[in-house]
């Protein structure tokens, strides 16, 4: 055969083989494809591609396609084994059964005569070709004029791996989003249903009450003295009280989680709207105490809806007061550069840090509260109505020393 | 034995009286002109519990003749198991389990519908799970009109889009050659869908044929006269020290595809081939040759798997490829009760390498202790 004849026909296999990479996204419809043509055409009867794929487990390399199956005996090669090293001195090789070496590269079954063509595909693993029938093995020649290919091979396999990859993600993304969607209609579901029980408890509350309070009137009207009677309605009260305290939170946080809710933003002074929730709180509390406000940095208003963010703070205070039983509690008021930090302290009880993550689900009381009284539903509404309001909320605490929540809000 | 145009009737009277010893098996060889018909046939030998299998070849070839007519019957020993892998049109198959002891000799005698789909990618996936543990020869039954028909049958009925694979537990010796050489090339089939060439070289498939055999005979090859040139005229993919494969086409359409027996993946490398007599004769002397200088004197049943497009290429001189193999064989086989078919592709594990499905071949099988 002429120079210009023998480079036509390399060209040309370089050619088929080259356009037989690539043709599919499937790592083992790519691999197949490639190890399948380059055996009909070179002549060599098994095939097999190694890659290391276990990022946590870079000793070993899997078999991940074998042709003949039933011919490939080791599923996995260490990296200590000969042809690993053999591969980190050259990128490929070519051994025949006349040379040392050749039998220790045996990984198959029915081999014994012929030769192994081994190339490394860049960090991934390495394909493994035999023949028996070959007379002569694989020349310096053809191993250059396979490196380009080999290159490009490999390249198509990362862009396989990495398909998988993206698809496995998307996949579990999808199922994610799937569940969230579930989750999210349960939640719809199930607060209307709290929302409507909640409504309709009302009414009958309200005559409870109306009728302790008439039963008072009658008692003092008749002058009956019986000290016990009143302590049995102030009793019923509380517990009205209560039970009321409870369905407004039932019925707030069934509002804060529609999904049509209208937040109704306004320009706003954040500290006179923490002195109006000030001044609220000095009717209620009872036991002295008071609240402090510091004030820090040059003041801003700052656009948000005054009736939720109202709501979450009122809601941070009344804990604070609830859960430190000696103390002041205080509330800083920090003009920061981007955003208005108010931040709302104890000294009271504290949180255990594993209640810390779990505060502001829905109905979550921590331990060191369970004896006394509350919903579990306060910080979650808190927390959503911060969220409407385009902030955000933390908190920070050591048991039975100190908790401080952070409100933070864009001007 | 060959058995001239029979009916139903009379060839089941005839297997009837044919005495089958223990664990013999009648392979049936019709001609796709037999009178048989075949779903009768099958339940009779159902019936008598005649154990059997087979298939329709545009001919049938016994001893040193061929035949376009008729049924030739061979005994085959040792049958292990008979399976059908149907569904060859469909891009997944099922590739049964045989049971094979390890330290015994088996060959997958294998038929497959030859207008059927996919026939490469079936013994890729045979290939794949036996490996060289088994031998395997056969060839594609079918009509020769190319029109696609139930073709396969054994006891359990009578199929199309299907291979028959027949393990029996035995040695063989295989020689496959073809003589076809190299006219033109290297080309490209740019485009393909299967066994379909649709362009070579980024033109209209038929249109670069038709315009290299122009150049090379001088005649103009048309839709009409197509498959009587186009028979002198297959295509080669390479292979590196073996023959190249070969591509037979035996029709062309009116999108000027190129439709072949067996399939051509996309951007492979062809050469264009031409055949000349006395090479073609050669080779299939030389597959006799190959075949029994590995077997023993002691051969069973001698199997000639012959591409029924030779026979149209080589005209009456199809004959002497038949003489050349029969005296080939005498020279040191005892059996020479040759039992075959001219058939639409063929099958055969030679060479080690990768499972293959041929076109313009001769394969002779020697079965042996």
């Amino acid at each position: 055969m002429s120079e210009e004849n023998r480079i036509i026909k390399d060209i040309s296999m370089l050619y088929e083989l080259t356009l037989s990479i690539g043709r599919s996204l499937d790592l083992i419809d790519n691999i197949g494809l490639f190890m399948k043509t380059f055996m009909t055409r070179k002549n060599y009867e098994i095939g097999a591609v190694y890659l290391n794929q276990n990022r946590l487990n870079k000793n070993d390399y899997d078999l991940i396609l074998a042709h003949p199956e039933v011919r490939v005996l080791t599923k996995k090669v260490n990296k200590d084994h000969i042809l690993i090293k053999m591969l980190e001195e050259k990128k490929s090789f070519s051994i025949a059964s006349s040379e040392d070496g050749f039998n220790e590269l045996i990984t198959e079954n029915g081999v014994d005569k012929g030769e192994f063509l081994v190339f490394r595909l860049q960090n991934l693993g390495f394909i493994k070709f035999y023949s028996s029938v070959r007379k002569i093995k694989f020349s310096e020649l053809e191993l250059n004029q396979m490196a380009t290919v080999i290159d490009i091979f490999s390249v198509s396999i990362t862009a396989c791996l990495d398909h998988k990859r993206l698809l496995f993600e998307a996949r579990k993304r999808e199922k994610a989003e799937i569940a969230l969607v579930a989750e999210k209609k349960l939640h719809k579901e199930r607060t209307h249903f709290v929302s409507a029980v909640s409504h309709q408890f009302r009414t009958p509350l309200a005559i409870i009450q109306a009728n302790a309070d008439l039963l008072n009137m009658v008692l003092a009207k008749m002058e009956i003295n019986n000290n016990k009677i009143p302590k049995i309605t102030r009793r019923i009260n509380n517990e009205i009280d209560r039970m009321v305290d409870l369905m407004n939170e039932l019925l707030d946080i069934g509002k804060v989680n529609q999904e049509n809710i209208v937040v109704k933003n306004q320009d706003i002074n954040i500290v006179e709207l923490i002195e109006d929730l000030n001044d609220n709180i000095k009717l209620v509390q009872k036991d002295g105490r008071i609240l402090t406000i510091n004030v820090k940095g040059k003041s801003k208003t700052i656009s948000t809806d005054p009736l939720l963010i109202g709501n979450a703070i009122n809601n941070l205070i009344s804990n604070a007061f609830k859960y430190s039983r000696a103390s002041n509690p205080k509330v800083n008021v920090n003009y920061l550069l981007r955003v208005v930090q108010i931040q709302i302290k104890d000294d009271g009880i504290g949180l255990a840090p594993k209640d810390k993550k779990n505060i502001f689900k829905p109905f979550y009381r921590s331990e060191n509260v369970l004896n006394i009284p509350g919903t579990g539903l306060g910080l979650s509404i808190a927390k959503r109505c911060v969220e409407l309001c385009s902030g955000t909320i933390k908190v920070e605490s050591i048991p039975n020393e100190w908790t401080t929540f952070t409100i933070e809000l864009p001007y | 034995m060959y058995l001239s145009p029979i009916n139903t009737q009379d060839l089941y009277q005839f297997l009837i009286k044919e005495k089958l010893h223990e664990n013999e098996t009648f392979c049936l060889y019709f001609s796709e002109k037999s009178n048989v018909e075949i779903a009768d046939l099958i339940k009779l030998l159902n019936k008598s519990e005649i154990p059997f299998f087979g298939a329709i070849f545009p001919a049938v070839i016994h001893n040193g003749e061929h035949y376009d007519n008729g049924v030739v019957i061979s005994k085959l020993k040792n049958v292990v198991s008979t399976h059908l892998v149907q569904g060859l049109d469909q891009n997944k198959m099922t590739i049964p389990e045989f049971k094979i002891a390890p330290n015994k000799n088996y060959c997958a005698l294998t038929f497959v519908d030859g207008l059927a789909p996919n026939i490469s990618l079936f013994l890729s996936e045979m290939y794949d799970k036996y490996g060289k543990s088994i031998s395997y020869l056969g060839g594609g039954a079918g009509s020769l009109s190319f029109v696609q028909k139930p073709c396969l049958f054994f006891k359990d009925g009578f199929y199309d889009n299907a291979a028959l694979i027949v393990i029996v537990e035995t040695q063989v010796s295989l020689g496959v050659t073809h003589g076809w050489k190299k006219l033109k090339g290297p080309l490209v089939a740019t485009k393909t869908n299967k066994n379909v060439i649709e362009e070579i070289n980024w033109e209209p498939a038929f249109l670069v044929y038709q315009k290299y055999i122009l150049e090379d005979s001088g005649k103009e090859i048309t839709k009409d006269n197509f498959f009587s040139i186009a028979k002198g005229y297959p295509f080669g993919m390479h292979k590196d020290y073996a023959e190249c494969i070969v591509r037979d086409p035996i029709a062309t359409d009116v999108n000027n595809r190129l439709v072949c027996v067996g399939e051509v993946p996309e951007n492979t490398v062809l050469d264009l081939l031409k055949g000349e007599q006395s090479a073609l004769i050669n080779a299939a002397e030389n597959a006799a040759m190959i075949s029994r200088s590995s077997a023993s004197s002691e051969v069973n049943n001698v199997i000639l798997i012959d591409c029924i497009s030779r026979t149209l290429f080589l005209e009456d001189h199809f004959s002497k490829e038949l003489t050349v193999i029969g005296q080939e064989l005498k020279k040191s086989t005892k059996n020479q009760n040759l039992a075959g078919a001219l058939t639409l592709g063929e099958i055969s594990s030679y060479g080690n390498g990768n499972l293959e499905f041929f076109n313009k071949t001769t394969v002779v099988g020697l079965f042996h202790e």
